[in-house]
C-alpha cells in the first residue's frame, strides 16, 4: 500500500531522538536501576491496562498505542483513513519502539512493556531480548472474562463514540474470543 | 465486577486516553517551537505538560466529575491537520491550556 505518511528511516530517527525520547526522559525515571527489571503486561486488544500500569509510577513505558500518539500525521490519519491507522503507523512506530527499547537497555532502566497477546510473535521476541540484556523478567498476564473483556471494550469506544464519531470503532467478539484462548494457552505455558 | 463498575473504569481509561492525546499535542508544538527557536512558549508549554502529567497521574477511578468533563471536552480538541502546522497545534494547545487547566 503506498503510504503518504511514512516518514521514512531518516526523519523517523530523528523525530524520536529530538521529539519523543527528550520527552519520555522528562516524564519518567531512566536512571540505572541495581536489578534491571522488564515487566511485561499482557493483555487483550484494547482492553487498557491503567489499573495495572499505576503500579509502575515513573517507570518507562514501551507501548506501540502510547508512541503512536506522537505520531506528527496521527489526527490526519484518523479522520480520513480510520480503517488503516494501524497500517500507515506501523513502520514509524515499530521503528521508534525499537529506538525505545534499545534506550532502555542503554540505560539499564527498569521499565515497562505494554503488550498484546495477538502480537504474540513480537511478546515472545522481546522476552528473548530482555533476557540476552541480562534483565529480569516479570510477566503479568490480564485475564478477564469474555463478557467482562466486551463490555469494557464497548463501554470504553461507547464513550470516545459520544464525543467524536470518527474515532469510533469495534473490537469484535471473535477477536476477543481469540485472543482469550491465545491468553489461556499462554497462561497455562507460563504455568 | 459488576457493569456499572466496568462503565466506570472504562470511562476513566477513555479519560486517560484523552489526557495522552492531549499531552502528545503538547509535545510536537513544544519541539515545533523548540525548532523555530521560540524558547520562552516551549518553556510555558512545558510547565502546563507537567500539570496535564500530574492529572493524568492522579485522577482516580472514583473522580465521576473530572473523569466526566476531561471526556466530554477533549474530543472538541481534536480536528484534523490544517496546512499550517504550527497554526492547527497552536490552536489545539490554547484550547488545551483552557480546558485541561480548569479540571
Amino acid at each position: 500500500m503506498n503510504n503518504p505518511y511514512y516518514l521514512g528511516n531518516e526523519k523517523s530517527e530523528k523525530f524520536f531522538y529530538d521529539v519523543i525520547l527528550p520527552e519520555l526522559k522528562n516524564r519518567y525515571d531512566f536512571s540505572k536501576s541495581k536489578e534491571p527489571t522488564a515487566n511485561f503486561l499482557i493483555s487483550l486488544p484494547d482492553i487498557r491496562k491503567s489499573k495495572s500500569l499505576r503500579q509502575y509510577k515513573n517507570m518507562p513505558i514501551a507501548s506501540m498505542s502510547k508512541l503512536r500518539m506522537f505520531h506528527p500525521y496521527i489526527e490526519d490519519i484518523y479522520k480520513h483513513h480510520r480503517q488503516n491507522v494501524f497500517e500507515l503507523t506501523k513502520a514509524d512506530v515499530l521503528n521508534w519502539y525499537q529506538l525505545l527499547l534499545k534506550e532502555l537497555y542503554a540505560a539499564k532502566c527498569d521499565f515497562v512493556v505494554d503488550a498484546e497477546i495477538r502480537n504474540k510473535e513480537e511478546v515472545f521476541f522481546d522476552l528473548q531480548e530482555a533476557t540476552a540484556h541480562n534483565y529480569k523478567v516479570k510477566i503479568e498476564v490480564l485475564l478477564m472474562h469474555e463478557y467482562e473483556a466486551l463490555l469494557f471494550a464497548l463501554n470504553f469506544y461507547a464513550t470516545i463514540y459520544e464525543y467524536d464519531p470518527t474515532k469510533a470503532q469495534m473490537v469484535s467478539q471473535d477477536e476477543i474470543k481469540a485472543s482469550i484462548n491465545e491468553i489461556l494457552v499462554l497462561a497455562k505455558a507460563l504455568s | 465486577m459488576t457493569d456499572i463498575s466496568i462503565e466506570q473504569e472504562s470511562k476513566w481509561e477513555a479519560a486517560l486516553y484523552a489526557l495522552e492525546w492531549v499531552e502528545a499535542i503538547l509535545i510536537k508544538y513544544k519541539y515545533l517551537l523548540i525548532e523555530q527557536g521560540d524558547s520562552n512558549e516551549a518553556q510555558k508549554v512545558s510547565i502546563y505538560l507537567k500539570k496535564l502529567y500530574s492529572l493524568e497521574d492522579n485522577l482516580e477511578i472514583s473522580d465521576l466529575e473530572k473523569i466526566e468533563e476531561v471526556n466530554k471536552k477533549f474530543w472538541q480538541l481534536i480536528k484534523v491537520h490544517s496546512e499550517d502546522e504550527r497554526n492547527y497545534l497552536e490552536k489545539c494547545a490554547s484550547k488545551a491550556y483552557e480546558v485541561f487547566l480548569k479540571v
